[in-house]
């Protein structure tokens, strides 16, 4: 399932990039728009490039699910019995197109935002550990949505507010390591807890969320 | 133990409309069920309702005396769903789609028994070209080849036939009848006559009875 996801994304390599450039595109105009000085840059980083990994990650939940429903396929998996690891499989796909991409580059993001060193590897390390999180989340959200005509949009209204937590952590990681280094761990803990319980739940009630969508 | 689907009491409804009430009947091994009813009749509903895909308004659908849902494994690993929509993914080849049914019917990955679906339909020579490439009747033939996937026991089609040319139409009533012959059974919808099929081993429900 893993490989066959992972295929049609090479083989759409299109819907790939446009999550990252996305992401890239937001946290570049930011600083372009706001016109300040450098000094602020730091300051901004942590929530504005968690921000803008939220929204390019939830730019390509729409899909998660909904070419799997319009071409059948996705009867096929939920009778398959293996609905769970094939949940998983997709979300980690998932994340391993959009998550991880956006994760590799985000030093080169933060060095335009005048992080350095530990702030540095706090952001990646933050953005490893929370991206995971935001997809298996997003996974609920998708296939609640499934089949429903407006689906994409009212995935961001569900997704969005179930986010929270992760963004509050993520950037507190980041915005500590500018402020408190000690905390830093804290914070990358929590993220990590969060992530365990999403990937053991998260796809329990996707599949649970599938199964009533493909109705 | 007998492969016998019961169904009982059954009724379904689309919106706020009922399709079909109150319907019982069997599928025994060697049956061979045909779905009968003007479009809308509720025949797709029906079939998806007997996969466990949608939710029966009221009554059962039981397989070996047990329910038939989509989390009886039992059940889901005994029967194969070809459905209106092939379920394949467009820019995967042939054997790359039938490659992941494989994991998906929990079989062994095993290229020869793709290989030998893919020559049963006729359609191996086309197995390296993608999906989106292929005519509408042959994606319908690569469909058809996960019935031949591992073996089972409950084929469930929904019309089989739309786009197959004659030749190929002859090759899939070929084997529905070896299916039958193994003591499998099939429960579909068509609009195309079953000539090759003995009438002896056919079961004809009509679903717009009103």
């Amino acid at each position: 399932m893993l490989k066959r996801d992972l295929l049609l994304a090479v083989r759409n390599y299109n819907d790939v990039l446009i999550g990252l450039f996305f992401f890239i595109v937001v946290v570049a105009l930011i600083p372009i728009s706001l016109n300040e000085s450098t000094q602020i840059l730091p300051r901004l980083a942590p929530g504005l490039v968690w921000i803008a990994a939220l929204l390019s990650s939830i730019l390509s939940l729409a899909r998660l699910f909904e070419e799997d429903h319009a071409d059948g396929s996705l009867d096929l998996i939920l009778s398959s019995g293996s609905v769970y690891q094939c949940v998983l499989a997709k979300v980690a796909a998932h994340w391993l197109v959009t998550g991880l991409p956006l994760t590799l580059i985000s030093p080169l993001i933060g060095l335009a935002y005048n992080l350095h060193g530990e702030q540095l590897s706090t952001l990646f390390m933050s953005l490893l550990v929370g991206t995971p999180v935001l997809s298996c989340i997003g996974a609920i959200g998708a296939a609640l949505t499934t089949g429903l005509r407006s689906g994409s949009s009212i995935i961001a209204l569900i997704v969005l507010p179930l986010n929270i937590p992760v963004m509050v952590y993520g950037a507190a990681a980041v915005r500590s390591s500018i402020n408190s280094p000690d905390n830093v761990m804290t914070y990358l803990l929590l993220l990590t807890a969060m992530l365990i319980i999403a990937v053991v739940f998260a796809p329990i009630a996707t599949a649970a969320a599938l199964k009533i969508s493909n109705d | 133990m007998s492969k016998q689907l019961t169904i009982q009491g059954l009724q379904c409804e689309r919106g706020e409309r009922v399709l079909f009430s109150d319907l019982s009947f069997t599928v025994e091994p060697g049956q061979l069920c045909h779905l009968n009813g003007a479009n809308g009749s509720g025949k797709t509903t029906l079939l998806r309702t007997i996969a466990g895909y949608t939710l029966p308004y009221a009554g059962t659908v039981s397989w070996n005396e047990k329910p038939a849902t989509l989390s009886n494994s039992s059940y889901t690993q005994a029967y194969r769903y070809v459905g209106h929509q092939n379920g394949l993914k467009k820019s995967l080849n042939a054997r790359e789609n039938l490659e992941f049914f494989q994991q998906l019917y929990g079989l062994n990955a095993s290229s020869d028994s793709v290989t030998s679906a893919l020559e049963t339909l006729k359609i191996n020579d086309k197995s390296q070209l993608s999906i989106r490439d292929l005519s509408q009747g042959q994606q319908r033939k690569i469909a058809l080849a996960r019935l031949l996937l591992g073996s089972s026991d409950l084929w469930i089609l929904d019309e089989p036939f739309t786009s197959l040319d004659l030749a190929s139409r002859n090759l899939i009533e070929n084997l529905m009848q070896q299916h039958l012959h193994q003591e499998g059974s099939i429960i579909l919808t068509t609009h195309h006559p079953l000539v090759n099929i003995p009438s002896g081993s056919i079961h004809v429900i009509e679903l717009d009875r009103e």
